[in-house]
């Protein structure tokens, strides 16, 4: 059996790839989560100038594929600033970037999809309007957000391997530079590509569980 | 006074809804606003706690000026306000929606906010309920539940936003009965309401709107048994013979 040679010389190269693969993600996740909420609040500001700059960088970034960015972050301004880029740091920062723009896109339709009616009510009741929003809005806005969310994490997870482009020693690169030694394409994609199944779908099933948990229903 | 306002005008880009309305309103005063649909008097109800903002006038509640009141969240604590749509919070229960605001507001603590909460469901009738959510709710219980979250805050004067409109035929009563109540303990309010039952029977006084402008204002004998305006006759002509 060939294969399991293949798999057990290379499975330890492949295994820090894949660790470099779930650090990406998870660094960028928890960055993206905070930046996405601060754009999302800034999108729903009554500021216009607020506003704009929120508007403008989602649509810069939805409008421009994450290869791209991550090119233009790791060549073009690092040359332009004259500095090199530590791979892994540009990785992070592309991810983060992109990433961002879409969770602010979900915090933003996640409190507007909450009736106007339960910020008056809350309002009239003397609330503030910073208390409303984390008494009353949020908490229903959070569990609309949630699916979305855990979704951009699975997006976000598989878009670690467009960094091979930039060169970061994700999961993607290290399969790749066992090919370029061992010119075993099938076998090599084969194998990387069961990895990331099974990590997401194990990350889907663990999603899954959690939005379970969180949804209304399990309190009645 | 407990509200006067002077000279309201308000506009949504160039529609004018209030043209010049002046209105006051004594303590526990119970006033009816009718009109038909697009008359403006939801709109006026709801300049009454700045949930809209006027172009021009000026507003008095309790004493204190509203259009301009920096402390607007310590006034409304006195104003409460029922919605058309009930607007319950889904994420509570009946209990922790009435308690949310006095609780967040440090206006009581947890065991006297509840003994209230229980003593004012109790009151419109669904004791039972404390524990449950709003979805498991009929409308008219919903719309109960909603005024007994109001009235949690102990407000001085309660503003009613059409609450029955949303309700099934069958449950416009016991809605009804529970504001009936309010008004014979000498609850000062004001009702936007297309019930004209009610608005005669329970009533002080009575504003007829019609395009942003009061057309008549009275006693509700006096308004239903002899309107001035033409308007007023054919509006009552059309709800009441229906």
């Amino acid at each position: 059996m060939e294969i399991f040679q293949l798999l057990k010389e290379s499975l330890p190269s492949l295994l820090s790839g894949l660790s470099v693969t779930i650090e990406l993600a998870v660094i960028s996740l928890i960055l993206a989560v905070i930046l996405g909420i601060i754009l999302g609040i800034f999108s729903i500001s009554t500021s216009k100038i607020l506003k704009s700059i929120a508007t403008a960088y989602i649509y810069v970034i939805r409008g421009t594929p994450l290869m791209i960015q991550a090119l233009f972050l790791y060549f073009g301004v690092g040359q332009a600033l004259n500095i090199q880029f530590d791979p892994v740091v540009a990785g992070i920062i592309t991810l983060t970037a992109n990433a961002a723009a879409y969770m602010a896109e979900i915090f933003r339709g996640g409190i507007q999809a909450i009736d106007v009616g339960q910020m008056e009510a809350a309002r009239s009741l003397g609330l503030s309007y910073s208390k409303a929003m984390r008494k009353v809005i949020l908490p229903q806005a959070v569990k609309i957000m949630i699916p979305s969310i855990l979704n951009q994490f699975i997006v976000t997870l598989k878009d670690t391997s467009i960094l091979t482009v930039i060169s970061v020693r994700e999961l993607t690169e290290s399969g790749k530079i066992i090919i370029a030694r061992n010119y075993r394409s099938l076998e090599m994609y084969a194998i990387v590509a069961c990895m990331y199944f099974i990590i997401i779908t194990a990350l889907t099933l663990v999603l899954s569980y959690v939005e379970r948990r969180s949804s209304y229903g399990n309190k009645r | 006074m407990v509200i006067s306002a002077k000279n309201l005008k308000k506009r949504y880009g160039q529609l004018e809804v209030l043209k010049d309305i002046s209105l006051e309103i004594t303590e526990g005063e119970v006033l009816c606003i009718i009109g038909p649909s697009g008359s403006g008097k939801s709109t006026l109800l709801r300049c009454l706690n700045r949930l809209e903002e006027i172009q021009s006038g000026s507003i008095t509640i309790l004493g204190e000026e509203l259009v301009n009141n920096k402390n607007i969240d310590k006034l409304r604590q006195n104003i409460g306000m029922v919605f058309q749509s009930f607007n319950l919070f889904p994420h509570l229960t009946v209990l922790e929606n009435m308690i949310l605001a006095p609780l967040e507001l440090k206006k009581m603590n947890k065991k006297e906010a509840t003994e209230k909460a229980i003593i004012l469901l109790d009151k419109v009738g669904l004791k039972d309920k404390r524990d449950v959510y709003p979805d498991t709710l009929s409308g008219g219980q919903k719309q109960r539940v909603a005024i007994a979250r109001a009235l949690e805050m102990n407000p001085k004067i309660m503003l009613f936003d059409e609450p029955t409109s949303a309700l099934d035929p069958e449950m416009v009563g016991e809605v009804l009965k529970v504001m009936k109540d309010l008004a014979q303990e000498g609850m000062t309010m004001v009702v936007v309401t297309h019930e004209m039952n009610f608005a005669r029977d329970v009533s002080d006084r009575v504003i007829f709107m019609d395009q942003g402008y009061i057309l008549e204002e009275g006693p509700p004998e006096e308004i239903f048994t002899a309107p001035t305006s033409d308007r007023c006759k054919e509006f009552l002509d059309k709800v009441i013979n229906n």
